[in-house]
């Protein structure tokens, strides 16, 4: 058996998309990256916030990085056309990338609270629906509706906010 | 005997050696012998390929049968390319599921004779379609007649509680303004009765039935009819049996889409949801020229599973998406000259260990109407190498597509399951996350009309007919939309 990332349920070996939620299931080794790799590269640079705008001057296409205030290192996000934004719960829900290491749950983040999105050469945020909303350069974004990301765009889960750097 | 090509019941090409022979026999034999399987269709399918086996073992008879084979001329008339979810399948000390998305391909490209129509349009003319509606399918109904050839045979049946042949099965059409002015007659009174339409309709196919033909119903109803689903259902099946193809176009709301979808699935037929009287018109033409331009029709497949072995579901995926029911065989409909019929196929497979593993032979057989040929038979067998760990792959681009929007229609499938088992808050939900899916893959008016179906389902706790209609018709118009192919050169 297999279990749903998003929303758990159990689906038979080879299944491939969630019949409860209608998620891709087991898009590869990709995936484990995304919710482990990327924040334990967080906590390692920790020591060196110099490397930030290096990496930054140097995303390659398709790669997202996230600038959190508290983390010296953006977090990269790579491999995937969407990744869901939020922190993992009680109820096993879990999303593309846990913001729970940066006070996610103190700074009012849902659980499952936004999505970005690679459209060709564009990056879309859509808010999935969060308790406490979504702003993206201090405007509220309305749940569920597509909006189109700048470079240097920043972003704030509730409370937490996160700069958006993309590569071509 | 209509067997088909015997060497392609064994798997076999026709340069096979006698050894090959007899090793494809004994392979095939462990596959379907009763003593090894027991599932429906196996001992026939053993039966054939033992009678293969008789004729290929004996020189005498193979050489008969070769030259035979070279006089009545052409190789195989069908092409059949598959795409699987794991290829090779992992071999698993638990159950799994494989996704087979088999496309059927004509094996002739070059330009082929439109093959003729048998047509009956069966209108239905209860007090409901009164006005705009009646006035919108004679208009329909007018600019078909306008589109027939001289091959084609036609008839128009409108029914209420009961049922008039308006325009008797005539060939050519020589009485075509005589055919108009009778339709333009048509007074909208009584309830519904499908069963009376479907019967009448089918009595004026019957009148020129034919092999080369597209003999098809088509079903313009606004109404629901009560009480007498299950002998239409039943109707249905036996006008399948005969060769005859029964469509439904639902018009506004009140239509019962799951009787509708199983009508046509039974036969191979296709439905669909009209949401405005504007669009009527166009779709009821497209609809026919599609039936008078198709390379087969009436495309069977018999599927007999090897022992231990699951058939889960099958869903056309083009032309017409919508799901087949799993009576045997299997109704697929027809196949277009352009393009492939494409269907998938989901299995459960029991544990398997590493090695070659056959999980169904599809026995498919069609009639060729843009040749004339009937009663064309192709053999596939559904079967991949097992090893353990095999490297992670990314399935198909197509079979993904084609998943990615099935999981889409299952969905709502469920939301109004829920809805319908009283649970208004679990169907809301779930048309929420249909909404973001939906945003995400790039259908935002879709998308919207799943949110607002949400929020009203939160609030008044009952569903609107219209946007369950538009949202089930939606998301299955998707599927027919996904880029077709398999790789391969069409």
């Amino acid at each position: 058996m297999i279990t749903c990332p998003i929303c758990r349920s159990r689906e038979l070996e080879g299944e491939l998309f969630c019949s409860e939620c209608g998620a891709r299931l087991g898009a590869g080794p990709v995936d484990q990256t995304l919710t482990g790799n990327i924040v334990e590269v967080a906590r390692a640079g920790a020591e060196s916030p110099r490397v930030t705008t290096d990496i930054l001057s140097r995303l390659r296409a398709g790669q997202i990085a996230l600038s959190i205030t508290d983390a010296a290192q953006p977090l990269i996000l790579e491999g995937r056309s969407e990744y869901i934004l939020g922190r993992e719960g009680h109820d096993q829900v879990v999303p593309d990338l846990n913001l729970n290491p940066f006070g996610a749950r103190e700074k009012g983040v849902s659980r499952v609270h936004a999505a970005l999105r690679r459209d060709h050469s564009q990056v879309l945020l859509i808010d999935l629906g969060s308790t406490n909303g979504t702003r993206l350069n201090g405007r509220p974004v309305a749940a569920h509706q597509a909006v189109k990301v700048a470079n240097g765009d920043e972003i704030r889960l509730g409370k937490l906010l996160l700069r958006i750097n993309f590569g071509p | 005997m209509t067997t088909g090509d015997l060497y392609n019941l064994l798997g076999l090409s026709a340069s096979a050696s006698p050894e090959e022979i007899r090793a494809a026999y004994h392979q095939a034999a462990r596959r379907f012998h009763p003593d090894a399987n027991s599932n429906p269709g196996a001992a026939e399918a053993f039966k054939l390929i033992a009678d293969a086996y008789g004729i290929l073992s004996d020189p005498v008879q193979r050489s008969t049968y070769d030259a035979a084979v070279l006089q009545t001329g052409s190789g195989p008339l069908l092409a059949v390319r598959p795409a699987y979810s794991r290829n090779p399948l992992p071999a698993l000390p638990e159950p799994q599921v494989l996704y087979a998305l088999i496309e059927i391909h004509p094996a002739i490209l070059t330009d082929l004779p439109d093959p003729p129509l048998n047509l009956c349009l069966v209108i239905d003319r209860s007090t409901s379609m009164q006005g705009a509606r009646l006035d919108q399918v004679k208009a329909a109904v007018g600019q078909v007649i306008d589109s027939l050839r001289e091959s084609d045979t036609f008839s128009v049946v409108a029914f209420s509680d009961r049922a008039d042949v308006v325009v008797p099965a005539q060939r050519g059409m020589a009485e075509r303004t005589m055919a108009k002015a009778k339709v333009s007659t048509i007074g909208a009174h009584g309830g519904t009765e499908i069963l009376q339409g479907i019967l009448c309709g089918l009595q004026e196919l019957h009148r020129h039935i034919s092999s080369a033909a597209a003999n098809h119903l088509l079903l313009l109803t606004d109404g629901r009819t009560y009480g007498d689903e299950a002998d239409c259902l039943m109707l249905a099946s036996l006008a399948a049996t005969d060769g005859i193809a029964i469509s439904g176009l639902g018009i506004g709301d009140e239509w019962n889409d799951g009787f509708v979808d199983e009508l046509a699935g039974r036969t191979g037929g296709a439905s669909a949801y009209i949401d405005s009287h504007q669009t009527l018109a166009a779709f009821v033409k497209e609809r026919v020229h599609g039936l008078g331009s198709a390379y087969a029709e009436r495309i069977n497949a018999q599927v007999t599973l090897d022992a231990q072995m699951e058939l889960l579901s099958v869903f056309r995926v083009s032309p017409d998406g919508g799901p087949i029911p799993l009576e045997q065989p299997l109704r697929l409909g027809s196949l277009p000259k352009r393009y492939p019929a494409s269907v998938l196929f989901k299995f459960r497979l029991p544990p398997v260990s590493p090695g070659a593993q056959s999980i169904a032979r599809l026995s498919f057989s069609a009639d060729i109407v843009s040749l004339g040929r009937r009663g064309e038979r192709l053999v596939f067998d559904v079967a991949l190498p097992a090893i353990a760990n095999p490297p992670a792959a990314a399935p198909p681009p197509a079979l993904m597509e084609a998943l990615a929007r099935l999981s889409q229609y299952q969905l709502q499938e469920r939301a109004w399951q829920q809805a319908a088992a009283g649970d208004a808050a679990g169907a809301a939900e779930r048309l929420k996350v249909l909404g973001t899916r939906l945003l995400a893959n790039g259908q935002p008016e879709l998308a919207r009309l799943a949110l607002s179906e949400a929020s009203r389902l939160e609030k008044t706790q009952v569903l609107s007919e219209e946007a369950k209609k538009q949202l089930k018709y939606g998301t299955r118009a998707l599927l027919a939309a996904a880029p077709a192919g398999n790789g391969g050169s069409r």
